[in-house]
């Protein structure tokens, strides 16, 4: 036996030794976790490590261990011990161990107690996607999980991302994240609101190394950014990279466009020539936008949005000659469908990929050349060469409006020549009006009967259009919360009128009310604004750490004309008001017409953008002010015979 | 179990449907031009036909399978019926036993300029997937479905489990106009039948000969030198055929305040009684519950596992001590279980790794933990026994079956009646049990396989109080303290809900629900003390509660708790309301005028009540020196309230709320 061998073989023992006695404790307690680290936390990520290989472009290795600490039954989501996998995932290795609050080892789960499903995305009605994950039912407070895991994956368009703060309620130790290339690949690293956190940048030109400490958990407030808005990241794309069995390149939006374009998008450009036919004829002797537009209408009527995501299919649209065929795809089929229609109705358009959303205008990362976005539009320039946009998966939008899905927000533009950044349209508060007449009839019993017509635009009209789709039980539930203030409030008859030429909405609303004035002693209360009253007001924050962020704004405009019971006269009104600040404007006004009618005019401006921290309470104090005024009475009394 | 909500869900008429012939791929133009719906003009799709085949098929090597043949033909009316091209099928699995789609086929039509254009569902429409080791999900996407489309699809399912007949349902989310289904058994199989649902459907039963041939093979024999061949034999039996018929059933539409939707489905279960093979005895399956239950009860994984004690051998001498009252033993060893076990978020009926094993763990699925608490209080010689039951998103199931429970609770006999426990939710108390256990009646099953039927809709009223002590300043605003207490079903609620969930976000709801009073202090006590109501302390400064107009300031005499939304807006109601338990509300508020005014006037009193005495409400306020003393009960007394009482329901909301926004007027002087 030579001396190495000796020495390898103590080693090795001393190796089984050190594992075994790590097995039964680990320093891991919940006495040594930092304060700081537990305020506001239900789970404390003690440790996170991702350590990536680049075998090559197409050929990576992800290992990471995780130990969280498990504060509480509401930290238990956190123990994130999962594992995603396709068919291009090789998962090598997947471990967890519980300890209890003392560190002492209480089990091991193996990877064949893991449940192994479908990982369903909520839209697609089949998806290659499978989850492999641990749902540990904790016996006691605190725990702390170690998560050991192993995968090789060939598809490096995706590298996983470096999140030092894993979300809401958590707060972070330490957390490490390096990229080790076995070859020089060139890459690119977005960075992403590192600042103000205690984040090192070890990076060297062979490697990629970050490394954070004693980040606090931060909880979420109303009108704030999104935590993906705020937190920290970082994010590596390669220039040349892989994606589930097809090759892929671009360290510029150019030359990544060309690359989606030729690859991803040409192939599957292939409308048969019956139908280009059958287009043509459509279209014949009309001008490029009327063409647009009534191919978008041919769309809309011959195809339905349905998901499936196989494979490169995730991101390569299904071929044309296939949602021809069927009627029906994904986002990206019914795009690409819908362009091969528009080439040959003679109108240029462009695939466009999108973070599509209502609660969040997300941005296509401009500085971060890589697959990103989550949903495909169509872009059409117009005459002016205005891009006009439009959203293939929906039967019912009218041509040119895509509604607060995907308005106000960088997309990348697929061209044949290459990609580009452009920006969809934006609503302006103005632009998302409302503007709702009412003329009701109060009765000596506090009854009332009326007619209201409201009319929307922009992304109100977005909020309300679809009424139209719904059943005559659903339309009366709607008004029924709509004005969910009105105590014994009956809906008579319901008239819609979606003009999708001017993108304009028109409801006419007959209703009734048994009770809408209250008798106090012979007096009749009630309240002028009925038909638009703002009842709801911003929490209130008894420390706001975040800025306000006011997502979309709107403008309503109310014209109400009163008619007051026979025998009854003004006792009080209550008086105008008008207030302007940065957040927008509102008003009211009262005025007796010479008829003895009265009329209600109201105007509320709401503006958006980002404020200070310190304007928070401005702002809910404005919106307070709003529900107070909206909620204003008038009594009237009993006239003297 | 009270016998007037169980007869809600009872109600299957019989009446004559005209048989009706559709053949697949005959769609008349007539309805490919239909633009709306007959009886419901604003339905997103219908079904126009559907139709039902199952029987039972006999093959050589295989034995009997269990054949089912859908066929639907479906018409899309809107842009928000395009979901109903496609179809979503779930086969199930154990083992190497699995159903399958053997033969599908479908078709769409449209019309295009006039003219009928079909097109054919081809292989790429049609994907399954794995969702986990028992069931696989077949999705079927119909091609070229738009507004107007008609789809012809048929489908075959065959299924080794030839004992669990799916439910025949004759009822959907969309009208149907016209349902056909036929069952064939043969004779040695011998099913019970039982309908459910709102909507009448007609059963008629016949018999008719069937022959199949069985083939054998001899074996060869020397003396005549026969060489072994295949023999053929045929075999005539009875097939009972019952055939079930319904049309134009309306949508069944999902409603607030429903326990469980499925309930009220129109549909029939078939479910297996017995097997009587030639040659061999008759084997019975199951009968009634209390035989459901019996079957159980016998089952390793549930009597089988109760019977074991070594587990806890050690625990429990020094859990129980000195006690000798059996209610001091239970009380012990049910906190016992409660504190020590963590339940994995699975309900169901069977043991899954053990009790042993669970026990050791400290973690198991319900019904491990309710059998660890019967085995121990049993053991502790308390009289306690498991009782089995039907959680209410399990639903209702009208007919004897063991899939009819999915859910082990354990109960204590005592010569007055009985406690109902279930350890595996933290908060739980004797005889309050979390909602899910709410749910028609369970079975409590002895060991020597007695029965008795117990109801699981509590009678008694859950209690929460609120007391609040203020003022009224003269610039309208109000300040003071409020108590709130919560006992039995609200308090678990409460505790299940808000028990480690971060304070000042609970608060941040609580002044939202205030009317957007401000909490300036707050306690809470008794949060995890079970035994107690939870008494919340809070003290609060409020803005706009008051109006003040003129000389004069109006409030509302609840302030901020008055009730200005009636949760039950729609002119009718088809299925009955159901609040989950009988619940009481009382109010006290006490409060000190401003210096300078004056009661000017207060709202009269009232004391109402529903019809039945379903429910009943009481305010009044009165003027006791400089302060004024507000008296409200709010009652709800029964869990369930049947349709027919909807009108009145909704008339009693109403009242109470017209009541409570009534106003008190100071006046200054």
């Amino acid at each position: 036996m030579t001396p190495l061998k000796n020495t390898l073989s103590a080693l090795l023992l001393l190796l089984v030794a050190t594992n075994a006695s790590a097995q039964k404790s680990i320093s891991y307690t919940r006495q040594n976790i930092p304060e700081a680290l537990i305020v506001n936390a239900n789970a404390v990520v003690r440790l996170s490590e991702t350590n990536i290989t680049m075998h090559s472009y197409k050929d990576m290795t992800v290992k990471s261990k995780r130990i969280v600490t498990i504060l509480n039954d509401q930290g238990d989501r956190y123990q994130e011990a999962y594992i995603g996998y396709d068919p291009y995932v090789d998962i090598e290795f997947l471990e967890a161990s519980i300890y209890d609050k003392n560190g002492q080892f209480v089990k091991k789960i193996k990877r064949k107690e893991f449940r192994d499903q479908s990982y369903g995305d909520g839209v697609s009605i089949y998806n290659d996607d499978r989850i492999l994950f641990l749902s540990y039912t904790p016996t006691a407070y605190p725990y702390t999980l170690v998560f050991d895991s192993e995968y090789r994956t060939s598809t490096t368009a995706f590298i996983e991302a470096w999140y030092p703060l894993g979300g809401m309620y958590v707060s972070t130790q330490k957390s490490s994240y390096s990229i080790n290339f076995e070859q020089p690949l060139p890459h690119r690293i977005k960075k992403s609101n590192l600042e103000n956190n205690p984040i090192k940048d070890l990076s060297t030109p062979q490697s990629v190394q970050f490394e954070a400490e004693n980040i606090a958990a931060v909880k979420p407030e109303g009108f704030a950014p999104t935590f993906t808005e705020m937190a920290p990241m970082v994010r590596v794309a390669l220039n040349k990279f892989h994606l589930k069995g097809v090759d892929g390149q671009g360290d510029t939006w150019e030359d990544f466009g060309k690359w989606m374009y030729d690859d991803l998008l040409m192939a599957s450009n292939d409308l048969p020539e019956a139908s280009k036919v059958k287009i043509k004829t459509l279209v014949a002797g009309k001008s490029k936008m009327e063409a647009a537009k009534l191919v978008y209408e041919y769309v809309q009527e011959n195809t339905r949005y349905v998901s499936v995501q196989i494979g490169v299919g995730g991101w390569k649209p299904m071929k044309a000659s296939e949602v021809d065929r069927l009627g029906y795809g994904d986002c990206k089929a019914l795009t690409n469908y819908t362009k091969s229609l528009m080439d040959a109705a003679g109108v240029a358009s462009y695939y466009s990929v999108v973070y599509a959303g209502a609660n969040s205008k997300k941005d296509i990362d401009e500085d971060f050349v890589a697959m990103q976005g989550n949903h495909v539009i169509l872009a059409i320039p117009d005459e002016d060469d205005k891009m006009v946009w439009i959203d293939c998966t929906s039967q019912v939008h009218p041509f040119g409006f895509v509604g607060d899905f995907t308005d106000d927000r960088k997309v990348l533009l697929v061209k044949p020549e290459g990609g580009e950044i452009v920006k969809t349209v934006r609503y302006d508060p103005k632009d998302n009006y409302q503007k709702t007449e009412a003329e009701y009839r109060l009765n000596p019993d506090g009854s009332m009967t009326g007619l209201v017509e409201i009319q929307t635009r922009g992304t109100q009209y977005n909020d309300r259009f679809t009424l139209t789709q719904r059943t005559e039980l659903e339309k009366e539930s709607h008004y029924k919360e709509f004005w969910n203030y009105l105590n014994g409030l009956q809906i008579n008859s319901i008239a819609l009128e979606n003009n999708k030429e001017s993108v304009v909405f028109t409801e006419k609303v007959d209703v009734g009310c048994d009770s809408y004035a209250t008798n106090v002693n012979g007096e009749l209360i009630f309240c002028p604004n009925g038909f638009n009253q703002i009842t709801s007001i911003p929490n209130r924050y008894r420390d706001r750490t975040m800025p306000l962020k006011l997502r979309r704004g709107y403008h309503d405009e109310d014209v109400f004309r009163i008619h007051l019971p026979e025998g009854y006269e003004i006792g009080s009104l209550p008086e105008g008001v008008s207030l302007i600040n940065p957040f927008g404007k509102y008003e009211f006004e009262l005025t007796q017409n010479p008829d003895g009618t009265l009329t209600y005019r109201r105007e509320i401006l709401r503006k958006e953008g980002v404020f200070p921290k310190e304007d928070y309470e401005a702002y809910r104090n404005f919106m307070k002010d709003v529900s107070r005024y909206d909620a204003a009475k008038i009594v009237l009394k009993k006239k003297r015979s | 179990m009270k016998n007037n909500t169980f007869l809600l869900f009872l109600c299957i008429c019989i009446t004559a449907v005209q048989a009706q012939e559709v053949k697949f791929g005959k769609v008349d133009r007539a309805l490919l031009l239909q633009d709306q719906h007959t009886a419901e003009p604003d339905a997103a799709a219908a079904i126009i036909y559907k139709k039902k085949n199952v029987f039972f098929d006999y093959q050589d090597n295989i034995g009997w399978s269990l054949n089912s043949t859908t066929f639907m033909r479906v018409k899309i009316y809107s842009e928000t019926g395009l979901d109903h091209g496609n179809f979503e099928i779930y086969l199930y699995k154990d083992g190497s036993d699995r159903e399958r789609i053997m033969r599908s086929k479908g078709y769409t039509y449209n019309l295009e300029n006039d003219k009928i254009e079909e097109i054919k569902l081809k292989n790429d429409g049609i994907y399954e997937e794995n969702l986990n080791d028992y069931l696989n999900k077949v999705v079927i996407t119909m091609p070229g479905v738009k507004k107007g489309s008609v789809i012809d699809i048929e489908y075959t399912v065959v299924s080794p489990f030839i004992f669990n007949v799916d439910e025949f349902q004759f009822q959907h989310d969309i009208p149907l106009d016209y349902v056909e289904a036929k069952f064939r058994v043969p004779e040695y199989f011998i099913f019970n039948k039982q309908g459910k649902g709102y909507f009448p459907f007609d059963v008629k039963n016949s018999s008719e000969q069937k022959t199949i041939q069985l083939k054998y093979k001899t074996e060869g024999t020397g003396y005549v030198n026969t060489a072994p061949r295949t023999q053929t034999t045929d075999i005539t039996y009875r097939e009972d055929v019952f055939e079930m018929t319904a049309k134009q059933v309306p949508a069944l539409i999902d409603e607030s305040y429903v326990n469980n939707i499925d309930n009220y489905r129109t549909a029939i279960k078939f479910e297996l009684n017995a097997v009587n093979m030639p040659g061999e005895p008759i084997k019975y399956y199951t009968k009634s519950w209390e035989q459901v239950a019996e079957t159980i009860y016998k089952s390793a994984s549930f009597g089988g596992a109760l019977s074991k004690k070594s587990y806890f051998k050690d625990d429990l001498p020094a859990l129980v001590g000195a006690s000798t009252d059996p209610m001091e033993k239970a009380a012990k060893i049910f906190n016992f279980v409660q504190n020590k076990m963590n339940w994995d978020g699975y309900q169901g009926l069977y043991t899954r790794q053990g009790l042993s094993e669970a026990y050791e763990e400290a973690t198991g699925n319900v019904a491990e933990i309710n059998l660890i608490l019967t085995a121990m209080l049993r053991a502790a010689d308390v009289n306690a026994h498991p009782v089995l039951v039907s959680t209410r998103d399990h639903g209702i199931r009208l007919f004897p079956t063991r899939e009819g429970f999915n859910y082990v609770i354990a109960a204590i006999e005592t010569d007055q009646g009985y406690i109902l426990l279930d350890a595996s939710d933290k908060f739980s108390t004797p005889n309050t049990l979390p909602d899910r256990t709410l749910n028609w009646f369970g079975m409590l099953v002895r060991d020597d396989y007695s029965v008795r039927r117990i109801d699981m809709t509590p009678n008694k009223n859950s209690n929460k109080t609120y007391m609040i002590m203020g003022e009224v300043n003269a610039d309208g605003t109000v300040s003071g303290k409020m108590r709130i207490s919560q006992s039995d079903h609200h308090a678990l609620n409460h505790r299940r809900q808000y028990f480690k969930t971060d304070e000042t976000q609970y608060l941040t709801k609580l002044e939202n629900k205030f009317n957007g009073i401000e909490i300036v202090d707050y306690k809470v006590d008794h949060m995890t003390d079970r035994s107690k109501p939870i008494i919340e302390t809070i003290s609060f400064s409020a803005e706009d509660q008051c109006e003040q107009i003129g000389n004069k300031i109006y409030f509302s005499p609840l302030l901020f708790l008055t009730a200005t939304e009636n949760p039950f807006k729609l002119e009718s109601r088809q299925y009955p309301v159901d609040f989950t338990y009988p619940q009481t509300e009382k109010y006290t508020v006490i409060l000190k005028l401003p210096e300078g005014y004056q009661v000017e006037s207060l709202p009269e009193g009232v004391s109402m009540a529903m019809p039945n005495n379903f429910g009943s409400f009481r305010l009044n306020v009165s003027e006791i020196q400089n302060s004024l003393q507000i008296m409200a009960t709010f009652d709800i007394n029964q869990s369930v309230i049947p349709a027919s009482e909807y009108p009145n329901l909704k008339a009693y909301y109403n009242q109470i709320i017209q009541k409570e926004t009534e106003k008190i007027v100071l006046v200054k002087i």
